[in-house]
């Protein structure tokens, strides 16, 4: 049997595509059957890998960048694609009490894979949610 | 938004924190830490929601009142804000409590 999976893009230009991009998530994961808790989650590493983007693309003048949403049988994920060097996400787990540094700590809690990959100019991070942990 | 009960004042916020309105909720923060009173509670018991700006921002202002020798806590803090806060550890440096009134009891010594 032919696998399906299905994939949204959205272009993000401004702050306020973030927030629809963050109730697309929202949406998306609850069709797919994701816990309230979970959704909820979901938009909360939406919002983040997408403040980051924006902040870095605006400051550097690679504004637009992408979201994309690619569900599968059993695994939900969202990748921020822009243009630009590639990024650590790996995270100490000390404490912070400064005022910046906890975006990247909430998406590697929320989602179960989280990874940076290069594409020719561009870099994606991959944030993927399994299904099976439901 | 402000209530005071003796030397303790309270602000409540009641939405949740995105980037839609994080800068009003610095504002609000700003507001609570310039207050007299040196005993202070930020009451987020109707908050479901909070993003990185906004902890950040909670961070400071704690750090903020105690370098002016004032302690500000987080009441109503439980289900999804309680896991947001575990996440990014503010027990280690926050006090932290389920109500309002826990955190007044604090206050109060009881």
């Amino acid at each position: 049997m032919k696998h399906v999976s299905m994939i949204r893009t959205m272009m993000i230009m401004e702050t306020a595509d973030i927030l629809k991009a963050m109730d697309m998530t929202e949406q998306l994961a609850n069709e797919v059957g994701f816990l309230p808790r979970d959704c909820l989650f979901l938009r909360l590493a939406t919002e983040e890998a997408c403040t980051n983007a924006y902040e870095y693309c605006q400051k550097t003048g690679r504004l637009p960048f992408k979201i994309f949403w690619k569900i599968d049988t059993d695994q939900f994920t969202m990748i921020v694609k822009q243009r630009g060097g590639c990024f650590s996400v790996a995270q100490t787990d000390g404490v912070n009490t400064g005022s910046r540094g906890r975006g990247l700590q909430l998406i590697t809690h929320i989602v179960d894979d989280v990874y940076v990959k290069r594409a020719g100019n561009n870099v994606l991070l991959c944030m993927c949610k399994c299904k099976t942990n439901e | 938004m402000e209530t005071r009960q003796g030397a303790i004042c309270t602000l409540t916020w009641t939405e949740d924190i995105t980037l839609n309105n994080v800068e009003s909720f610095r504002q609000a923060l700003e507001q609570l830490l310039a207050e007299r009173a040196d005993q202070l509670i930020v009451n987020m018991e109707a908050v479901d929601y909070i993003n990185s700006a906004g902890l950040g921002m909670i961070a400071d202002s704690v750090m903020a009142a105690r370098a002016e020798q004032k302690e500000l806590v987080v009441a109503g803090v439980k289900g999804s804000l309680a896991e947001i806060f575990h996440i990014v550890k503010f027990s280690s440096f926050i006090k932290l409590f389920p109500t309002e009134k826990e955190a007044i009891n604090y206050f109060s010594g009881e």
